[in-house]
């Protein structure tokens, strides 16, 4: 069952990673926030990647998929993935209609998707509404990052991550 | 129902067969083209904009950092866990 599982968990993406090479460009983030679905999910080349950090934070613009890291990351719960059993029920606490609604989204990686493989159908009816956010500033303590909604920040932000 | 925008680009080749190799190569090429266009857009003008589950999130992200000092997962975001 072990082995199983972990054969299994190595194919799993991570659908809100950050734009690295390799990594599959899912969706674009429209206007009021939601994810346009992009199918087939294209790989992203250092072509994009270069051209993507011209202009605001490409995780702010875009979605992105890779390889979920499991106890690499500290969204991991121990068996699962924290963030998409967050959303849904921030979706429920907001009562959003919408995150029920089908037909669901043409995602171009649903058979790999780790929230998906937690949560079925409930995961991609939230998935749209989310993207990768970090504070801009956390020495504020967070709160008034979020009040500030426009935010400057280069691409380097997300490769300071391996230290806490 | 909202009236949902659906693009699909696509080049029809139509009386004659190309060698799947080749195919293949102008898929991907089409693809490409995409990706390189997309690189540069920006649907969300200059500011981030939340929906209402977003800010459901981020502000539960505030609480608890205003519960438990160094809480906050900082955003909600994919972080390495690995520590200093």
């Amino acid at each position: 069952m072990t082995s199983y599982r972990r054969i299994d968990s190595q194919r799993l993406l991570c659908p809100s990673a950050h734009c690295e090479d390799g990594a599959l460009l899912v969706g674009v983030i429209g206007a009021e926030g939601k994810i346009a679905y992009i199918n087939p999910a294209l790989p992203v080349d250092k072509s994009f990647r270069e051209r993507a950090c011209t202009g605001r934070t490409p995780e702010h613009r875009f979605r992105f998929a890779a390889t979920c890291q499991e106890s690499g990351c500290m969204h991991w719960t121990g068996r699962r993935c924290g963030v998409i059993d967050q959303a849904i029920e921030a979706a429920e606490a907001t009562k959003n209609r919408e995150c029920v609604s089908k037909p669901l989204p043409k995602c171009g990686i649903r058979m790999q998707c780790r929230w998906f493989a937690q949560r079925g159908s409930d995961a991609c009816g939230t998935c749209p509404f989310l993207f990768n956010y970090v504070w801009p500033d956390t020495s504020s303590g967070g709160q008034s990052s979020f009040q500030k909604r426009e935010v400057q920040q280069p691409c380097q932000i997300y490769q300071i991550t391996n230290s806490r | 129902m909202p009236n949902i925008s659906n693009h699909e680009f696509k080049v029809v080749i139509d009386g004659f067969d190309l060698p799947d190799e080749l195919a293949s190569r102008i898929n991907k090429a089409v693809q490409r083209a995409v990706l390189e266009e997309l690189a540069s857009a920006d649907l969300g003008g200059k500011d981030v904009v939340f929906t209402p589950v977003m800010g459901q999130m981020l502000s539960e992200d505030v609480a608890k950092a205003m519960r438990e000092p160094g809480g906050s997962t900082g955003g909600i975001w994919i972080r390495d866990a690995v520590s200093s």
